[in-house]
């Protein structure tokens, strides 16, 4: 159990690091970043010697190494426009974004398993095509253009919903709803095949033989086998989640590292945009981790004695 | 050999070798019995005709603005699906619109399609210390989100078609990579490839021979399916202001542009996301259809 | 005056709907399980012999799957016509049935001591002590060494031969009056086999219980049963005591059968085989179906399905068997009785 947990966040670590050179080498490449410290006008012997004092003259390597050494202190260097510290800026916003993607998450998951498990029930009947119908629309339309789909009818016409910002419950619903309508398609879907999968199964076939009732059948046997695929699938899809949660909070004005991101990245306020590529990446990682822990804990056969 | 219409180079026109005659056949009436694979398969014609003769159909200049006929409602003046906040034609910026989108699309299937299934057989046949390294990056890239890695990877190296097409394509070319390694692992386990090595056939040869030919089928259904991601991708991150910049009638951007007159014009916001919308249905009906009838084996998720 | 038979099936016809296409994998047959008899059913794949057990427990696939016609009489319960709740009632506690698959027919989530709980939560009023305790014990009685680890442990923690003694524990929990075995050796390696017979055999005679084999093994019916029922496309071919069966097989299916067993075959040196396959359901024309692979076929055999010949509790469906067609067509020198 330690070797796996020891493995698992020594490889945290690689994908993160990597996930900065990357982008670390890619703004470098990109241009030279002095000018972006200093006034549009500023004349060349002021950006010459500002470039010096902040090192970007020296070896791309030896820049890279500075950067790295700081950066697993949590020192990403100051936001350009406001002289904040970058990692305090990302770390102030992210509350907001992981109140939008677990309400979001949650909200698909009590949608899609039940719809899912309904539906593969039903299999062929009324319920079972609108609800595929739904799913396959649902996984067509882009997250950003539901949501403004969302704001013309809650917002403009029925007015009854506030088009943007944070703070409320009632600011959320918007949001969340469109941030999980992509993952309620997908998880529907996928749980509806999953479980016509097992519902096929020896092991269910001998239950019904024991004479277990069809509603105990579905919810104690055909479930928990479906569950492994799904939290698989879960977890692989946090990742979309967390995509969609950064063009989820550009539509709706929400404060979260999305939005901070996107600014940063109009702006070129390099500092911001590494510190966030660092935690969005340590996130993604971590989350990957417990899944793992979670898939090892529903399976078995898997369990690490 | 003929010469390929600079905008439409990934059609299905690869799939047509000689001699295939009655695999041809094959296809198209599976296709004459699935409504989803013939809907798809519409849309796409559709699309295709749209992006290469959309020029001469549009009623409007797409680009050309007039002031005082700025957010005229569908239907009023000849202009079927109303006009934007500058008075351009809402329909013709969605026909020009559709080249967009079908170019990014095939452009970027092209290729990271290309890099992935180099990186993936070099990877999966010749396996060694270059497949340990390979995956591992692949890996590492998988763990980002994808939208993500576009977005930043495009504000970072700027704007413009061409630079969009490049931030999909490096964000696009891993599922290639992973997908044709598999594929080339489980080909050269199969008997007919064993028999040749064993019979002393180069290995290049096989490459070519064997390996490569059976390649084909799973490329082509994850090119099909791919294509409506990065379709939706580009109109994200252009909906988002980098990709493809105004005044070009992106579908992402006229949705960016529109959002703002949401409490007063709703036909800014609706006819683009409509297209984007049907667009990937179609692709993905076409994509599902192809895989289900080339693959039987991968039905299902 | 005889016992009444535990299990009485008469006329059975089954339908499996594709699309639009009608399959009958079962066309008219009668057969009954005496108490405390074991009865083998065998047959090539396919002849229909899974799909009586599946129709027995009630586990016709929903919605595809129904009996035509038929009753199926089990201990004064009229079975076609009960509903899903009663039907229940029955399953795991009156009739319980051991799969071919121990691999895959035990769940691998749970552990064995969840799944054998079930027909005793469903079934009895037990406590959770007790419920654990009977389980236990029935797990002993299958020959499980260690029976207080297994309970907690896994599926896949347990060989194909200790999952096949846990699936049996698991038909047995309830003390069925009618125990249906299909192909249960089968997955089996050969030396499990024999010990899996053997406990069968045993179960079978230290309980007031009947077991219905099914199989496709000759030697397994010999070694295990008291009636033997003969297979064919749907139909009952033949049906005889196991001695009379193995003495003097009475159908040319059954014989075919017979000769292809390995030990009849050792001096001869090669295998033999019945020549041609199974008829495909659509190809069973008005005649017998066995025609088309049958050495001594006649004319009527192709135009007239052939009635049920009985001689002293051996009964067969041949042609060969009608003292009329005898005279003319039946060549005696055809047909092999072992001495």
């Amino acid at each position: 159990m330690l070797d796996f947990v020891i493995k698992r966040v020594i490889q945290v670590g690689i994908v993160v690091l990597l996930a900065l050179t990357v982008v670390f080498f890619l703004i470098r490449l990109s241009g030279d970043p002095t000018p972006l410290f200093l006034p549009p006008d500023a004349p060349r012997e002021q950006i010459d010697e500002y470039r010096s004092k902040l090192g970007f003259d020296r070896p791309l390597l030896v820049q890279y190494g500075e950067f790295m050494k700081n950066a697993v202190q949590g020192d990403f260097g100051n936001s350009l426009r406001s002289k904040e510290d970058a990692l305090g800026m990302v770390l102030q916003r992210l509350p907001a974004t992981f109140q939008l993607a677990i309400s979001a998450l949650v909200l698909s998951l009590l949608i899609s398993i039940p719809l899912g498990v309904l539906s593969a029930f039903k299999r062929n009947s009324i319920f079972d095509r609108i609800a595929v119908a739904l799913t396959v629309i649902g996984q067509a339309i882009p997250s950003f253009w539901f949501g403004l789909l969302l704001i013309f009818i809650f917002a403009a016409q029925l007015k009854v919903l506030p088009s943007g910002g944070g703070g409320s419950i009632v600011h959320m619903i918007l949001p969340t709803l469109t941030l999980a309508a992509y993952s309620i398609a997908r998880f529907t879907r996928f749980t509806r095949s999953t479980m016509l999968d097992v519902l096929r199964k020896d092991f269910i076939r001998t239950a019904k033989a024991s004479g277990v009732p069809t509603p105990r059948l579905i919810a104690r046997y055909a479930l928990k086998n479906s569950l492994i695929p799904i939290i698989t699938l879960v977890a692989l899809d946090l990742g979309t989640l967390l995509g969609g949660a950064v063009i989820t909070e550009v539509v709706f004005s929400w404060p979260g590292i999305g939005r901070l991101l996107l600014q940063s990245l109009l702006n070129r306020d390099f500092p911001i945009v590494l510190a966030g590529v660092f935690i969005i990446a340590l996130i993604y990682a971590v989350i990957n981790f417990v899944a793992d822990l979670l898939y090892a804990f529903v399976n078995p056969q898997i369990r690490v004695r | 050999m003929t010469i390929e219409i600079p905008e439409q180079p990934g059609s299905s026109r690869p799939a047509v070798t000689p001699g295939k005659q009655s695999k041809l056949a094959f296809l198209w009436s599976s296709l004459l019995h699935s409504w989803t694979g013939m809907t798809g398969f519409i849309i796409i014609l559709l699309l295709l005709f749209l992006s290469l003769f959309g020029q001469w159909i549009a009623p409007f200049d797409p680009m050309h603005a007039e002031f005082s006929k700025k957010l005229l409602p569908p239907m009023t003046d000849g202009h079927l699906l109303g006009t934007d906040q500058l008075g351009r034609d809402i329909l013709s910026r969605m026909i020009a619109g559709a080249r967009i989108s079908v170019i990014i699309g095939v452009m970027t299937v092209l290729i990271a399609g290309t890099f992935g299934t180099v990186v993936g057989i070099v990877s999966g046949y010749f396996r060694g210390w270059l497949d340990v390294v390979l995956m591992r990056i692949v890996d590492v890239q998988l763990s980002f989100p994808f939208i993500l890695l576009v977005l930043v990877i495009n504000a970072i190296i700027g704007t413009g078609l061409k630079n969009i097409i490049l931030s999909l394509a490096i964000g696009g070319w891993v599922i290639f990579a992973r997908v044709v390694r598999s594929e080339v692992l489980a080909l050269r386990e199969k008997e007919f490839i064993t028999a040749s090595v064993a019979t002393g056939v180069p290995r290049i040869q096989i490459l070519f021979k064997h390996i490569l030919p059976n390649l084909f089928t799973p490329i082509i259904i994850l090119s099909s399916l791919q294509i409506a991601t990065y379709i939706i991708a580009e109109a994200s991150v252009s909906f988002l202001g980098f990709g493809v910049q105004p005044p070009n009638p992106a579908w992402g951007n006229m949705l960016s542009e529109g959002k703002d007159y949401i409490f007063s014009s709703w036909w800014l916001i609706t006819f683009p996301g409509v297209a984007i919308m049907i667009t990937a249905l179609g692709v993905n009906f076409f994509g599902d259809w192809l895989r289900d009838t080339l693959d039987p084996e991968l039905k299902g998720e | 005056m005889m016992e009444k038979p535990l299990l009485e099936i008469q006329n059975l016809h089954v339908e499996f709907k594709s699309g639009k296409e009608v399959v009958r994998p079962i066309r008219g047959i009668d057969l009954k399980v005496n108490r405390r008899e074991t009865v083998g059913i065998v047959g090539e794949s396919g002849c229909g012999k899974s799909v009586t057990s599946l129709t027995v427990m009630g586990l016709l696939p929903e919605k595809t799957g129904r009996i035509a016609d038929g009753s199926i009489l089990f201990d004064g319960t009229e079975l076609t016509a009960l509903p899903e709740k009663a039907y229940r009632k029955i399953r795991g506690n009156d009739i319980s049935m051991i799969f071919q698959e121990p691999m895959t027919s035990l769940n691998p989530v749970f552990t064995i001591g969840e799944q054998l709980s079930e027909p005793l939560r469903q079934h009895r009023k037990m406590g959770k002590k007790e419920i654990r305790e009977t389980i236990i014990s029935t797990l002993k009685q299958v020959g499980l060494p260690r029976a207080e680890q297994i309970i907690d442990e896994y599926p896949h923690q347990l060989s194909g031969g200790m999952r096949q003694r846990v699936m049996i524990s698991l038909a047995l929990l309830c003390q069925p009056k009618l125990m249906i075995a299909d192909e249960p050796t089968t997955a089996l390696d050969v030396t499990i086999q024999a010990q899996i017979l053997e406990l069968l055999k045993a179960i079978r005679g230290s309980n007031d219980m009947s077991l219905m084999l099914i199989t496709h093994d000759l030697g397994v019916v010999a070694e295990m049963c008291d009636r033997v029922i003969v297979m064919y496309a749907g139909e009952i071919v033949e049906e005889a005591g196991v001695e009379a069966i193995f003495d003097r097989p009475l159908h040319p299916y059954t014989q075919g059968l017979m000769q292809s067993l390995p030990s009849n075959n050792e001096r001869k040196g090669k295998l033999f085989s019945i020549k041609g396959q199974v008829p495909k359901p659509s190809e069973i024309g008005k005649g017998c179906a066995f025609a088309n692979r049958c050495p001594h076929a006649f004319d009527r055999c192709f135009a007239e399905a052939p009635p049920v010949f009985s001689e002293a509790g051996h009964q067969s469906k041949c042609w060969l068997l009608d003292p009329v067609s005898k005279e003319g067509s039946r060549d005696e020198s055809s047909i092999p009785i072992r001495s």
